[in-house]
């Protein structure tokens, strides 16, 4: 017996009701298992596309910009960039997905990215400048979406965990300890019916 | 026992002949594509032979003040010359000025010791208007600029009000000392920064509108000559200047542009081509130009240097680095 209870009929009724609430739990837990892997498939893939953009992105945007920037010292491009100007309107909403609340953000750019002069500045450091400005908004979504990705597989990790502890242990535990216990009450009723029809006997003879 | 006493003018033409003999110890380009070639190692040796430290920008500054003390020991009995150590310092003074008048909201940078102006002068000048510290000439245009940049809150804004304060003085100065040379070159400087930002904003697909506010009223090209060329296609603003001393700046840029959609050339073209204009001063003897010339090399040596060094540590190709050199003056 897994579970340390008394082998009573009562005890059999409780146990057979933590089964049949164990196994609806499973199948809830198996079909959010099933949506969560099917979810977390579909943001794989736009994480994939997201991260394979904004990597190309930032690699053109450097690429540009330490050719640009290779004629300054590091304390005049100090100075050039020491007052950025650039705001970002960025603005979240919580999106629930199963249980779980994803954060969802929009950004919008406003002003111009532009926060020095142009005497003796470099034409590719605005160009670079401008290009980093266009994929904020794909570097904001590549964070929304790795998060998210995340949260997801932490959460797929326990509702696995929850499924096979119902799976594996719980469920098998509570049916082996109601076998054994719905054994012991036949036991005791074959023991009983046998003392019965002896005493019979007996009480027959005499 | 008789004395020789050398006139000005003979002392001037035995430091034009001092500064000949400097310009002997300047990289030569040969020198920088084969150090373009070599390693950071190699590199860090053969600046070494020219005086350059590991801690480049610690050995150019000091090389910037060796050759400011040079060349103001130079002209120093020599006053209509000495528009070279105003025009160098001026520059270095606006950069701090720019850096100050941002400093409420940006961090605060060091303080440029190149500069005529202390610290503390630059502080009463924003701060209590005294603009006759700035330039005691002409403290109404210093006022006049330092008040429009302290209005303006952009950093763009407060960059542009001071680099015309600074192209202004510049011209203004040019204009007394009566240097032809120095008028000539300040113009076609003027012009090619004015060309370089109408590219610059056209290409980014802004309005002319926008590129106003980044003109530069001192060069010789007209603003509405600039707006008929905004709705110009490259080739065709290239073929406009093809009459300008620097025709060819464009020519190679538009090229470029139709090649691979990229303005770099520009900037390599428009310092080549202000170098073409300096190494002519060579091959005067007597005047302020080859001290001027002199002080071109030497910030085409430090940008040059600083090309390289960045270069290699960015792990950019020996060719990308070779493109980016400037021609030397020597």
């Amino acid at each position: 017996m897994k579970i340390e209870v008394s082998a009573t009929r009562m005890e059999l009724l409780r146990l057979r009701k933590r089964l049949a609430l164990a196994r609806r739990g499973h199948k809830l837990l198996k079909d959010k298992q099933d949506e969560l892997m099917r979810k977390f498939l579909e943001l794989i893939e736009e994480y994939k596309k997201s991260r394979k953009q904004t990597d190309q992105d930032l690699l053109d945007f450097y690429k540009e910009y330490y050719r640009a920037t290779i004629e300054y010292s590091e304390e005049r491009l100090m100075a050039l960039f020491s007052y950025p100007e650039l705001e970002l309107d960025m603005q979240s909403e919580i999106v629930p997905v199963m249980n779980l609340r994803l954060p969802k953000f929009q950004v919008k750019t406003n002003k111009e990215i532009k926060c020095f002069g142009v005497k003796d500045v470099n034409v590719g450091i605005d160009f670079s400048l401008a290009r980093m400005k266009g994929f904020i908004p794909h570097l904001v979504k590549l964070a929304e979406v790795e998060n998210n990705v995340k949260e997801l597989a932490l959460e797929i990790e326990r509702t696995r965990r929850r499924v096979n502890a119902l799976e594996y242990i719980l469920i098998p535990d509570l049916e082996e300890t109601i076998d054994y216990i719905s054994m012991k009450i036949s036991e005791v009723e074959r023991s009983n019916l046998t003392r019965l029809m002896k005493v019979k006997e007996i009480v027959e003879r005499h | 026992m008789m004395t020789f006493e050398f006139t000005n003018d003979a002392l001037f033409s035995f430091g034009v002949g001092k500064i000949k003999a400097l310009e002997t110890k300047m990289i030569t380009r040969p020198i920088f594509d084969q150090m373009a070639e070599g390693s950071l190692e190699s590199i860090y040796k053969s600046i070494a032979e020219y005086g350059y430290s590991v801690n480049l920008e610690e050995s150019i500054l000091k090389s910037k003040k060796t050759t400011y003390d040079l060349v103001t020991h130079l002209i120093e009995k020599k006053e209509r010359y000495h528009i070279l150590s105003d025009l160098y310092l001026l520059q270095e003074d606006c950069y701090n000025l720019k850096n100050y008048l941002k400093s409420p909201k940006s961090p605060v940078l060091p303080f440029n010791p190149l500069g005529k102006i202390s610290q503390k002068d630059l502080q009463e000048i924003v701060n209590n208007k005294r603009y006759h510290l700035f330039d005691k000439m002409d403290s109404e245009i210093a006022g006049y600029y330092i008040a429009q940049a302290m209005e303006r809150s952009t950093p763009s804004g407060i960059d542009q009000m001071i680099d015309t304060l600074f192209l202004e003085l510049s011209l203004k100065k040019i204009r007394q000392s009566e240097v032809d040379y120095l008028n000539v070159y300040f113009h076609d400087y003027v012009d090619l920064l004015n060309i370089e930002n109408l590219l610059r904003f056209k290409f980014m697909k802004k309005d002319f509108s926008y590129f106003s506010q980044f003109y530069f009223h001192c060069g010789s090209l007209k603003k509405r000559f600039l707006e008929e060329l905004y709705r110009e296609k490259i080739e065709d603003i290239a073929l406009r200047f093809r009459s300008k001393r620097y025709a060819s700046v464009l020519q190679k840029t538009a090229e470029a542009w139709i090649k691979d959609q990229n303005l770099n050339s520009f900037e390599v073209e428009k310092d080549n081509y202000l170098n073409s204009l300096a190494r002519i001063t060579r091959l005067l003897t007597f005047g302020v130009e080859p001290i001027f010339g002199y002080l071109f090399g030497k910030e085409t040596e430090y940008k040059n240097l600083r090309i390289i060094i960045n270069g290699k540590q960015r792990k950019l190709s020996v060719d990308q680095i070779k493109e980016m050199i400037r021609q030397t003056y020597v």
